[in-house]
């Protein structure tokens, strides 16, 4: 009875093991509820050094004889060990089932099934269901088995504001050691979801969207892309109408400005703690002092910061605090709905938030030293897009042509301005000559207006820090 | 090109050629700057991008004024308000004598286009004599926005390289990369003791360690007491202690003192002296503008005074 009982434990310990939460585990750590011991290290793997010599018996707490075979606790954390071990043995039927794990932390919604599918595989010829596996576990000896990496178990006595990241971690009852949970704590990455989506899903859709290569021709002119009018043979167009100033200072307005250095200063804050609030701070403010233009773009409009968990979030509103629990989703399922969102409010906007969020980060990638250059990139494409010159296939020469008329403007200049224009057409795939033509286009589709507003410019940068 | 006829060849502007050009319509005469467009080089040139870009937004009376822009496959053409002549050229013209009316209308008038700059978050960068046109009627209009770059957010990724050598502030000097209006605001009291002087340049530097020394010089060599945080600019390096051996009257003898006291306060090594240009034009010194002047009109208080100056005022 007891016998059995302790074979479907060590069978569950052997399928909980290879349960992949975060890849590949590095290190393995025992949390241990409650107790006085101290953090403990045992190897298991390498020399052939055991176990039980390395872990004072004191630490263990040894208390409970009960349990059959020869189970001491040292047993115990040689099984835990042995979780680690990849190839437990060369005849191992866990292997197989190891190489479909590795494939779980990307179908999150599917751990269920896989978790089935284990179990009616591993109990009946599992490694560790049989006699011969409780033979083995008899002797500690044969534990230090024939891994190839050594792995480390250790034990952890839980202190207060203890950072446990990236590792995995088994609960063990206090007595019997006995594995009551296991589970690793990953940093949360807010766009973790958006890049696998991107790497797995997105991909996938996107072969019919950014034309290959090869495609890129002549014939694909950036001013008919964009709906722009162009001189036709060497004609001469003239765009003085586009000249008229964008926004209007009021006469009143530079008569009541106070004298001061930097008109913009007091619209900023270097304090990190107010990033967060900047949408309703001083630069609208600063935006309705100057005028309309501003109204019509602003920064957070499109991408709004908000859109993130979608309908997935429970906001907890306590006395004195504010929480929110933000559930599990699937990618593609919160994906659908934050676009379904974001479609509903711009219904003439051709284009997906994802899309737009994905293009972005490539822009970043590409300058992500110069962020200010980014910021203000940022506004020309969003701009193209609200005034609804972006499509689907002049999207990418769209980005790419607001980079570099940002970054001409940034003081990028020389090499570095070569380098940018290069790494523009290898990131987002674009042909140099499109590139460089649509820039002008661009340039007359945003009517001239690169000289936009600090408070246009000021919430992209903030967040673009606020993500670094 | 049909809507303008060519004339003469002005100049070379830092990007293209340079043109006066009468507009076939209204007969109206314009400065035309012809950009070259390579398929193979690196697209728009930005100092033509920033010129389109900043100009839009910077209409004044003291400010260039860009008519048009023309694009074709293989060139650009920016069509510019002409003017007569360039200040260099009007201090040629001078024989070293200058009105002193003329000075402070100059002066005046080259600070109210900066305000209107930096109240729209543009710095110049680029002040010098060469880049301040004047027209018939005496007015001084700031042009060639070439290095002209928007500012307000705060980052230490500005180019260190831009001001020409004599007119360039003892922090970019040092190789500053974050700088704001006070980087004008230098340049402009350089300017304003080259019109007191009719012509003859203050810091005529031969290269930045001479540059700087002309300036400690003449200004006594800053120190961290003076200006804090300057051992800390990227280029810094120590200078021997000059004191000050010259008084302003010598630099300047023909400015009156609250001329002097104005110079004094723009030519301030520690940037966050420096006086701005709303403060600057509220100085005393140009109390004594006619409030014509200092409003609207300012065209006919000029004209006289040009007038004054012994007919070497520009044709």
């Amino acid at each position: 009875m007891k016998k059995n009982k302790y074979n479907r434990r060590l069978a569950a310990i052997s399928f909980l093991s290879n349960i992949s939460l975060d890849g590949s585990p590095r290190s393995f750590k025992e949390l241990k509820t409650q107790g006085e011991c101290k953090s403990q290290r045992i190897s298991s793997g390498g020399g052939g050094e055991q176990p039980p010599k390395s872990a004072p018996p004191v630490v263990f707490n040894v208390s409970n004889n009960s349990s059959t075979l020869n189970s001491s606790n040292e047993s115990h954390f040689a099984l835990l060990s042995k979780f680690l071990e990849h190839d437990v043995s060369a005849n191992c039927s866990v292997t197989p089932f190891r190489e479909r794990t590795s494939t779980v932390g990307s179908e999150y919604g599917q751990e269920k099934f896989t978790a089935l599918g284990y179990r009616k595989r591993v109990l009946p010829q599992g490694l560790l269901s049989d006699e011969k596996a409780l033979g083995m576990f008899s002797s500690s000896e044969s534990m230090v088995s024939t891994a190839g990496s050594k792995k480390e178990v250790t034990l952890l006595k839980l202190t207060k504001g203890q950072k446990l990241k990236g590792q995995r971690l088994v609960m063990v009852s206090q007595t019997k050691k006995i594995p009551m949970l296991i589970f690793s704590v990953l940093p949360y990455n807010k766009f973790r979801g958006d890049i696998r989506t991107m790497s797995c899903t997105g991909r996938r859709r996107n072969t019919s969207g950014p034309r290959p290569l090869s495609a890129i021709n002549d014939t694909l002119d950036p001013w008919t892309l964009l709906g722009i009018e162009k001189g036709q043979d060497g004609q001469e167009i003239s765009y003085g109408q586009l000249l008229a100033p964008s926004r209007i200072i009021r006469a009143a307005d530079i008569v009541d400005a106070p004298a001061k250095h930097n008109p913009v200063a007091r619209c900023f804050s270097y304090d990190s703690a107010t990033q967060r609030v900047f949408a309703s701070s001083p630069p609208v403010v600063c935006c309705e002092n100057k005028s309309g233009e501003c109204s019509a773009y602003e920064a957070n409009m499109l991408d709004d910061p908000e859109l993130i968990a979608g309908k997935h979030k429970t906001l907890m509103t306590f006395s004195s605090y504010i929480t929110s629990v933000i559930h599990y989703v699937r990618a593609a399922d919160l994906k659908k709905e934050l676009n379904d969102k974001f479609r509903d409010k711009f219904p003439t906007i051709q284009l997906t938030l994802s899309k737009l969020r994905s293009l972005k980060r490539e822009m970043r990638k590409i300058s992500n030293t110069d962020l200010l250059t980014v910021a203000y990139s940022f506004v020309y494409f969003e701009k193209l897009i609200v005034r609804n010159y972006v499509n689907k296939e002049n999207r990418k020469l769209c980005a790419g042509a607001s980079l570099i008329l940002a970054a001409k403007l940034n003081d990028i200049k020389g090499d570095h301005l070569k380098h940018l224009i290069e790494k523009t057409e290898a990131v987002l795939r674009l042909n140099r000559r499109e590139l460089l033509a649509s820039e002008f286009a661009v340039l007359v589709a945003l009517e001239f207006g690169l000289h936009v507003p600090t408070c246009q410019v000021l919430p992209h940068y903030h967040r673009l820090l606020s993500e670094t | 090109m049909q809507k303008y006829e060519k004339l003469e060849k002005i100049g070379e502007g830092t990007y293209g050629t340079v043109f006066k050009a009468k507009n076939r319509e209204t007969l109206e005469i314009v400065a035309l700057k012809r950009v070259r467009l390579d398929d193979d080089d690196e697209g728009v040139p930005s100092s033509a991008l920033r010129e389109i870009c900043l100009l839009k937004e910077l209409k004044h009376k003291n400010i260039v004024r860009l008519y048009d822009v023309l694009h074709s496959e293989k060139k650009l053409t920016l069509v510019f308000e002409h003017c007569d002549q360039d200040l260099k050229k009007y201090f040629d013209s001078l024989n070293g004598e200058i009105d002193l009316d003329v000075v402070k209308s100059f002066m005046y008038q080259l600070l109210r286009g900066l305000a209107f700059c930096h109240n729209h978050n543009v710095l110049h960068r680029d002040l010098k004599p060469q880049n301040l046109l004047i027209n018939k009627n005496g007015e001084l209009k700031l042009a060639d926005f070439g290095l002209a770059r928007a500012f307000g957010i705060p980052v230490k990724c500005y180019s260190a390289e831009v001001v020409t050598l004599w007119y360039r502030p003892p922090d970019v000097l040092f190789g500053a990369k974050l700088y704001t209006t006070s980087i004008d605001m230098w340049s402009a009291g350089c300017i304003f003791a080259e019109l007191a002087n009719a012509g003859r340049p203050l810091f005529p530097g031969s290269d930045v360690e001479d540059q700087l020394k002309r300036i400690f010089k003449l200004l006594g060599t800053p120190t961290e007491e003076t200006w804090p945080g300057i051992s800390q600019l990227p280029d810094y390096k120590p200078f021997p202690i000059y004191h000050p051996s010259m008084s302003f009257v010598q630099v300047v003898p023909k400015l009156n003192s609250k001329g002097r006291e104005l110079l004094q306060r723009l030519l301030v090594c520690n940037p966050s002296q420096r006086l701005n240009a709303d403060e600057a034009m509220s100085h005393p010194y140009f109390s004594e503008l006619s409030g014509a002047n200092s409003n609207a009109s300012s065209s006919t208080t000029n004209t006289s005074a040009l007038a004054k100056s012994g007919g070497s005022g520009p044709q």
